[in-house]
């Protein structure tokens, strides 16, 4: 028992943890004392580390809900989030620690939108801790649940802007935990990365970068890389914002650095740096990639592509670089022709491939150049260095897609080849190195493996490549020299490789040249087979039961097939031959079960999955690297056709071409094709027959076709005749239906111009008769305005005679009291003839009306006159109607006429039809003459109408001479009625002076 | 002062929405039962210390109770919780059929997620309504339970907290039979299983702090 338990036992018992926390969270969540709130968390926060669990249950929803609740407190804040995080931290030691505390808080903040928010808004905070560790909890939150909280900072109101934001912060420490968060907030969210981009990202990394000092600023240049690499890996719509915001060329100038040696303390993250920044190259041209060409172009623009080719041949760069700038090398110029062309002509620095890379960057001359096609030819098959093998992978690559989908440059690399193999060249060769298997390449496997794979996507798929490479010999036969093609320099290589038990790279890469190349190519295969002791040697090694390698078993195995598969009977090792060799001697069972563990076997099955991290895995030794990918497509398209191919019959080729050009028997059998053969000379002997039958035929068909002509010309001679008769029967009767037309039209033009005459003269003497009427009416208005005013004036007088009488008279009464009387009388008899004056002068006011009536008589007349001319002219328009049908008539029989014609087209076809059709068409021509004949009567009968609708118009025309005259007439009965008139008013004037003379002398 | 247990075990709280999985974690926990609980969001989490026999020197274990939200909702959430169990305690609400026809899917699910090993209970909640209510009757749960591999059935209420106490102790039990009988490999985090192997009190120092943190 130690000191420390004795004191123990002595000190008053202690308070349980347990109970401590949980009174603390008590007291977080019911004090109302912003004192009491930030005392309880400081007391929860030393309990975080060690009492996880328990703080986490009691005190988490109260921790968080200070966030919003204090958020002014600014210690407060910066308490409860050194609390939160402290309770992330995972602690392998402590038993309460456990990965769902983390998972639980993370939770508790992405299923409450707000509380992401409250950390969003804290990263805005001025106050740096505050701001860190915001940026902290949200790494932490978006590392546990990472879609769950993409989706609540997408959410949350200008969530991404606020956060990005953080990247421009001056404090390193923030700016640095920001790129990170952004890291992972962009990883996998096309939306979010597409924010991001639009919140200027790259511009602020490319910034940032650059203030760090380019490929040499440290781990912080490569998260930004990373990145953008997030940003940009297959986003599409970010690549193309990239390159048309001018980023390509900021880009371009991370590669720019000086080539010259770096401290080896930075050496690392310098080379992690700049493989970082090819990886982003790479991603805006993965082959097949939607945009990649014009990335490509816009790569090769900014000169990403030389800068590449600067670094991948610099005495001063590592493999692993040099392989990384080789790679996007590769993918820059894959499958763009433009490209592929410009990159033949470029050059780079040669770097002498048999010294080790400490002495290269020694020796370092960048002025020392060579075609890049050299120096990758150099770099893939003369570079023996273990190190080396990524980059001559690289290389490989390289050549691959400067090959790839470009015919002509595979066959001028292919001739290239050829002539300096032939001409002893000592530079290096794919086709030397196939062909020369000597020491060295013993020692490096890789050197054939390398050539190989390079001469098979020379030639593969590509028929012109293949027959250029099979026709190639070698061997002087005047020197007495053997001739020798290189599919068999390369089988004898191949089996003794296969005897000595080289190095199965070796074996591998022949053997997967060969399948490709004598895959459909039987020529190929001829002249394989023409060395019948390789086939032994082939089957004898699927055969071996001890110290076998499968894939090389599976291979020989496969390669068998494909040479069964396209050989045929004219082989030099027939199809009937090599069958029982396959089927009995190897055995079909055993070959079906070394092709199908050759398919099963995980280099090949996973060669897709592991292609990446297989070369990174490899231990010491050579790497674990057996295939190519294009073979592994080849094998894997092909493997159940090859895998059938033995079971097929000896007699059954399958497919057998000929300089490229398929010849026939596709799966057909030989001896029927014989068989065939024989049937088709009948077959030509018969139609020769035939054809000289066919001559004299011919020639008798001649004969009678001139006969024939001759009876159609005559024929044809009738028909003339005929139709010239034709003709002159239709001018006569288009003659005759002119001139009466013609007669009808002026017989109608006539009747129109009387008509015209009859109306104008009819209208004339109307208006006459009314332009007579109207003056009489008016001067006898005249007059009797006149007459009025008289009376008028008459009256007047007479009204002051009156009076002067009556003044005299009672004048004469003052005078001559006595003659009152008589005076008296004589007055009123002057009234009294006052008073007949004046029912005169109503007299005349009545003869004044009955004459206006009487005007108004001879108004109507006149108006009915009018009428009747109207009536005339209806008439007149409905004689022209009748002419316009008589001309459709006529156009009616010039229609028919056409018909006609067309008869007589159709009576050319036969003689007889003709003849027949002739009589038709005369009798046609005179019923159709007779009835022109008819409309001609119709129009004279309708002349003779218009003849009594002309008389009709001038005994109108009379009718209304008569009114006129009855209007005069009446004319005159007024003339008369005014003299009347005149004669009363006369009369009156004579009465009155003698009434004024009775008065005076009464 | 040596920690207060011995063990601590992962137990997991799953079934349909409604069934009383909070009601019967804060019956443990607590002690209380709330008529008005709220939905579950997410997942809840709780602790309780249960002595694995009556003797005073019992070894004790302290159950870590994560109650599930039982929603359809929460499902891609709660499923990373079910990793890592030592127990579960399936439950469903006698008066409701559905629940109880829902628990295979629950089972299917747990058991694709967590450990070959892992302890399950059935539970029957809301015993206290009485038989006029039931819709799931004991045999049939205890046969089903049988019939999948499900060593213990109870009934429970959490309101009255009859047989919570139980149900609860029966995991435990379970759980440390199988840490004697060396089902665990202790060692193995994947079980949920932590042995309290440090004993250590509270220093001087911390405790000091604490104080002045309270204070």
């Amino acid at each position: 028992m130690s000191l420390l338990g004795i004191l123990q036992a002595q000190a008053p018992p202690k308070q349980d943890a347990t109970s401590t926390i949980q009174t603390l969270c008590l007291r977080l969540s019911t004090s109302t004392l912003l004192e009491d709130r930030r005392a309880a968390i400081m007391g929860l926060r030393s309990f975080a580390r060690e009492y996880k669990e328990t703080v986490a249950s009691g005190g988490l929803r109260g921790l968080i809900s200070t966030l919003s609740k204090d958020s002014e407190d600014v210690d407060t804040i910066k308490v409860v989030l050194e609390t939160l995080l402290l309770l992330f931290v995972k602690d392998e030691s402590n038993s309460e620690s456990s990965e769902d505390i983390a998972l639980w808080l993370t939770d508790e903040f992405t299923q409450k939108q707000e509380n992401i928010t409250v950390l969003i808004e804290l990263v805005q905070d001025s106050d740096f801790y505050i701001r860190l560790y915001a940026l902290q909890l949200l790494v932490a939150i978006l590392n546990n649940r990472p879609s769950r909280t993409q989706e609540c900072i997408l959410t949350a109101p200008l969530g991404i802007s606020r956060l990005v934001s953080a990247l421009d912060d001056k404090r390193d420490a923030i700016r640095n935990e920001g790129i990170l968060l952004i890291i992972n907030l962009s990883n996998g969210h096309t939306d979010i990365q597409k924010l991001i981009a639009f919140e200027n990202a790259f511009e602020r990394m490319f910034s940032i970068i650059e203030l760090e000092g380019g490929v040499d600023g440290g781990i912080i240049v490569q998260d930004c890389l990373q990145l953008l690499n997030n940003l940009l890996s297959f986003n599409v719509s970010n690549q193309s914002y990239f390159r048309e915001t001018g980023c390509v060329p900021r880009l371009a100038k991370l590669f720019q650095f000086a080539q010259e040696p770096v401290p080896s303390y930075a050496k690392g993250q310098s080379d992690t740096n700049i493989e970082y920044a090819m990886r982003v190259c790479r991603l805006f041209v993965v082959p097949g990639g939607l945009g990649a060409a014009a990335n490509q172009n816009a790569f090769f623009g900014a000169g990403i592509l030389h800068l590449m080719l600067v670094i991948a041949f610099s005495g001063f760069s590592d493999f692993p670089v040099r392989a990384e700038a080789l790679r996007t090398v590769a993918d820059l110029i894959h499958e763009n022709s433009l490209l592929q062309e410009n990159f033949a002509q470029m050059k780079v620095q040669y770097l002498d491939p048999t010294i080790l890379p400490e002495v290269q960057a020694q020796q370092n001359n960048p002025d020392d150049l060579c075609y890049v096609i050299e120096g990758l030819l150099d770099l893939a098959l003369l570079n023996s260095s273990i190190h080396a093998f990524d980059a001559r992978l690289a290389a490989c690559r390289c050549l691959e897609s400067y090959f790839a989908g470009n015919q002509p440059v595979r066959l001028h690399f292919l001739n290239h080849a050829i002539n300096l193999h032939a001409q002893g060249d000592e530079s290096a060769n794919v086709l030397t190195c196939l062909i020369n298997l000597d020491q060295d390449s013993r020692g490096d496997p890789y050197r054939v493996w390398l050539a190989s794979v390079i001469f098979l996507h020379l030639i593969y798929s590509d028929e012109e490549a293949k027959n250029l490479a099979t026709s190639f010999k070698e061997g002087d036969a005047d020197a007495g020299e053997e001739v020798v093609t290189v599919i068999q320099s390369i089988s004898a290589n191949l089996v003794a490789a296969l005897e000595h038990n080289y190095d199965p790279r070796i074996i591998i890469g022949y053997l997967m040249l060969l399948c490709t190349w004598l895959f459909e190519d039987s020529p190929a295969v001829d002249d394989f087979l023409n060395e019948a002791s390789s086939v032994q040697s082939l089957v004898s090694t699927v055969k071996q039961s001890s110290n076998s390698n499968v894939l090389i078993q599976g291979l020989c195995a496969f390669f068998l097939g494909i040479l069964y598969e396209f050989s045929h009977k004219d082989s030099p090792l027939p199809r009937a031959t090599l069958h029982p060799i396959l089927a009995s001697r190897m055995g079909r069972d055993h070959y079906v079960n070394k092709v199908t563990k050759l398919r099963e076997n995980p280099q090949v099955r996973d060669f897709e999955v592991f292609r990446e991290t297989n070369r990174r895995k490899r231990k010491i030794g050579l790497p674990e690297v057996y295939f190519d990918h294009t073979f592994i497509d080849f094998l894997k398209d092909n493997y159940s056709r090859v895998l059938r191919a033995i079971d097929k019959d000896p007699g059954l080729e399958t497919h057998n071409t000929i300089n490229g050009i398929p010849h026939a028997l596709n799966g057909i059998s030989v001896e029927l094709v014989d068989s065939l053969k024989a049937q088709l000379e009948d077959k030509d002997e018969e139609l020769q027959k035939l054809q000289t039958t066919c001559l004299t035929l011919e020639q008798k068909i001649t004969q009678e076709q001139h006969e024939s002509q001759r009876t159609k010309e005559a024929a044809a001679a009738e028909v003339q005749k005929a139709n010239a008769a034709t003709e002159a029967l239709r001018l006569q009767y288009d003659v005759e239906l002119r001139a009466t037309a013609q007669k009808a039209r002026s017989e109608i033009n006539g009747l129109e111009g009387q008509i015209q005459r009859t109306r104008w003269e009819a209208s004339e003497a109307a208006r006459k008769a009314k332009e007579y009427g109207d003056s009489e009416v008016a001067g006898l208005r005249r007059r009797v305005a006149e007459s009025e005013a008289a009376t008028e004036k008459e009256k007047a007088e007479r009204a002051g005679e009156v009076q002067r009488a009556k003044a005299e008279g009672e004048k004469a009464i003052e005078e001559v009291t006595s003659r009152l009387h008589s005076a008296e009388k004589e007055a009123l008899f002057a009234h009294e003839s006052l008073r007949k004056s004046e029912e005169h002068a109503r007299e005349s006011d009545q003869r004044l009306k009955t004459s206006e009536e009487a005007l108004k008589a001879a108004n109507e007349r006149i108006a009915s006159l009018e009428e009747g001319s109207r009536r005339q002219k209806s008439e007149a328009t409905i004689l022209q109607e009748a002419l316009t049908a008589a001309q459709s008539r006529l156009e009616e029989c010039t229609k028919q006429q056409a018909a006609s014609e067309a008869q007589i087209k159709d009576l050319e076809t036969t003689l007889r039809a003709l003849e027949a059709s002739l009589i038709k068409e005369q009798s046609t021509h005179v019923r159709i003459l007779h009835e022109a004949q008819e409309s001609a009567a119709a129009l004279e009968v309708r002349v003779k109408e218009l003849d009594a609708r002309l008389s009709d118009a001038e005994h109108a025309r009379k009718e209304a001479d008569e009114a006129a005259k009855q209007s005069a007439a009446e004319l005159d009965d007024l003339f008369i009625v005014l003299g009347d008139l005149e004669e009363k008013r006369e009369g009156d004037k004579v009465f009155f002076p003698f009434a004024v003379c009775e008065i005076y002398s009464g | 002062m040596p920690q207060p247990w011995d063990y601590i075990a992962k137990v997991v709280n799953i079934g349909d929405s409604g069934c009383g999985k909070s009601s019967l974690t804060i019956r443990l926990c607590e002690g209380r039962f709330n008529p008005t609980h709220d939905v579950t969001i997410g997942v809840e989490f709780g602790s309780r210390i249960i002595p694995v026999d009556t003797s005073p020197t019992a070894q004790k274990i302290k159950l870590q109770i994560w109650d599930t939200a039982g929603q359809e909702s929460f499902r891609a959430i709660t499923k990373s919780y079910f990793r890592g169990a030592t127990g579960a305690l399936l439950v469903y609400d006698i008066s409701r059929r559905a629940t109880f026809t829902h628990a295979t899917e629950w089972l299917e699910e747990l058991r694709g997620a967590a450990d070959a090993n892992i302890s399950i209970i059935l539970v029957g909640n809301k015993c206290d309504l009485g038989n006029d209510k039931r819709e799931v009757p004991i045999e049939e749960a205890r046969a089903w339970a049988e019939g999948n591999g499900i060593k213990a059935f109870v009934e429970t209420s959490a309101k009255t907290g009859e047989g919570v106490e139980e149900a609860f102790v029966d995991c435990a039990r379970e759980i440390y039979r199988n840490i004697k009988s060396g089902v665990y490999d202790l060692n193995d985090k994947s079980h949920g299983i932590k042995t309290n192997t440090a004993k250590t009190s509270l220093s001087m120092d911390e405790q000091t702090k604490v104080r002045g943190g309270c204070c």
